[in-house]
């Protein structure tokens, strides 16, 4: 496999995903970008932590793969 | 023509292989079935690992692997998390403190993610005006601080018992101390002593602060909050770490990097000072000060400030310079507003990007985020 590709695909996934754009590969998987809202955490402490908003990426896929196979 | 489209209305659009493998070809040049046929041999390769019970890491994108359930899962890699979000990068967690918390930290408090929030919130509560910004730049921390000071004011419920142990461990806190104090006190005064029957002149005090960390901020930055960042950022490493640990037996496979590492040389943020002095030609390809190397644009910067209007930009960007340090403006479009980042440095890495901000005074080194160099 030619590292030009790899690069290639590195960068234009992080392109669409900046760009909040869903991005499905058949074979393989969806990967979405979702939005995470702050929010608070609480800790038996009683500590209570606001953390901060974050963008993050989810990664579906419908692949399975038994591991008795 | 998808993409234009993409653009102008800036709505999220769903790519499929058909569009991404067009983008691959417009990206790489090569032919669209040479492209196809890598991507495939890319996700055999991707699922073959998997099922072997191994994870196959895409080095700066992240790992696929399959989980307990057989499920095949991916785990974004450290750098393309903080590109991706990279609106709310900088943002740390922020501790709503019970009022009664002002006064001494709690001793029995172990949480070692939490134990840097003090600072972290008396950042947040700052008036952002003590570094040489505009108005308009709040707009990138403003999410930043707002939530801060309102969550500030509420008032946090805790057991009463606590309340009482407190009371309690004030007086032995206060005993305390005094008895440190006191010790200090006999010891200074045996080193003084000591001197004087001696005629010794007495060892120079090592600066510990660089002389250029003073000079983009007017205060001066404390050593001991620069250590409580260094500590903040550690155990923020730490997180990280231990989030990849959680894969079990994963054997990690690498893909090809994207620079041979005989052409890197790394950059040294412990030794800022020395790299002014070096000159242009010789300069390190990676680092915070010096000048701008093209060849360098393929990695990291942390980014300072954040415009509207590219005139300003370009004459913080102008200022930063002058104080030596690799200045880089660049452009992102960013819910349909353009803004115009101000950064600081060329970085390999994204660890080495992180190990830099230490090297920033304050309150750069705190406030800051890190993205990947794109020229426009």
């Amino acid at each position: 496999m030619e590292s030009t590709f790899i690069i290639a695909f590195k960068e234009v996934l992080r392109e669409q995903f900046i760009e909040q754009n869903t991005v499905e590969i058949d074979g393989l998987g969806q990967f979405e970008v979702k939005h995470r809202e702050q929010h608070q955490k609480k800790f038996e402490s009683g500590k209570v932590v606001l953390m901060p908003p974050a963008d993050v990426v989810e990664f579906k896929s419908n692949i399975k793969h038994s591991h008795e196979d | 023509m998808w993409l234009n489209l993409n653009q102008i209305s800036n709505i999220p659009m769903k790519i499929d292989k058909q569009k991404l493998v067009e983008l691959l070809v417009e990206k790489t040049s090569m032919e669209e079935e040479e492209v196809r046929s890598q991507l495939d041999q890319l996700i055999e390769r991707i699922i073959d690992a998997a099922k072997r019970g191994k994870a196959l890491e895409i080095r700066e994108f992240g790992l696929f692997y399959f989980d307990e359930e057989g499920e095949l899962k991916f785990d974004p890699s450290d750098e393309l998390s903080t590109e991706i979000s990279f609106k709310y990068a900088g943002m740390k967690p922020v501790e709503l403190k019970p009022e009664r918390d002002t006064s001494f930290p709690e001793p029995e408090e172990d949480d070692d993610d939490l134990e840097d929030f003090d600072f972290l919130s008396d950042i947040a509560s700052d008036d952002s005006n003590v570094y040489p910004g505009t108005e308009e730049e709040k707009g990138v921390f403003a999410d930043q601080e707002k939530p801060a000071e309102k969550k500030k004011s509420t008032t946090l419920k805790s057991p009463k018992f606590q309340a009482k142990k407190r009371s309690g461990s004030i007086i032995w806190v206060f005993a305390a101390i005094v008895a440190v104090a006191a010790l200090v006190l006999a010891y200074l005064y045996f080193i003084g002593s000591l001197a004087t029957t001696t005629q010794q002149p007495s060892p120079a005090v090592t600066q510990v602060e660089p002389d250029e960390l003073t000079s983009m901020n007017e205060g001066e930055s404390q050593p001991s909050a620069s250590e409580s960042n260094e500590e903040q950022q550690q155990s923020a490493e730490t997180a990280n770490q231990s989030q990849e640990s959680e894969i079990p037996e994963a054997e990690i496979e690498i893909e090809s990097s994207v620079e041979p590492p005989e052409e890197i040389i790394p950059s040294d943020p412990a030794e800022p000072a020395r790299e002014t002095e070096v000159s242009n030609e010789n300069q390190p390809l990676y680092g915070l000060r010096g000048s701008v190397m093209e060849e360098a644009n393929s990695g990291y910067s942390i980014v300072l400030h954040s415009f509207t209007e590219e005139e300003n930009a370009r004459s913080t960007s102008e200022s930063l310079t002058q104080q030596g340090y690799r200045s880089i403006v660049s452009s992102r479009t960013v819910a349909d507003r353009t803004m115009w980042r101000v950064s600081v440095g060329q970085f390999e890495t994204l660890q080495d990007a992180q190990q830099a901000t230490r090297n920033l005074p304050e309150p750069y080194n705190t406030q800051n985020f890190i993205h990947r160099i794109q020229i426009n």
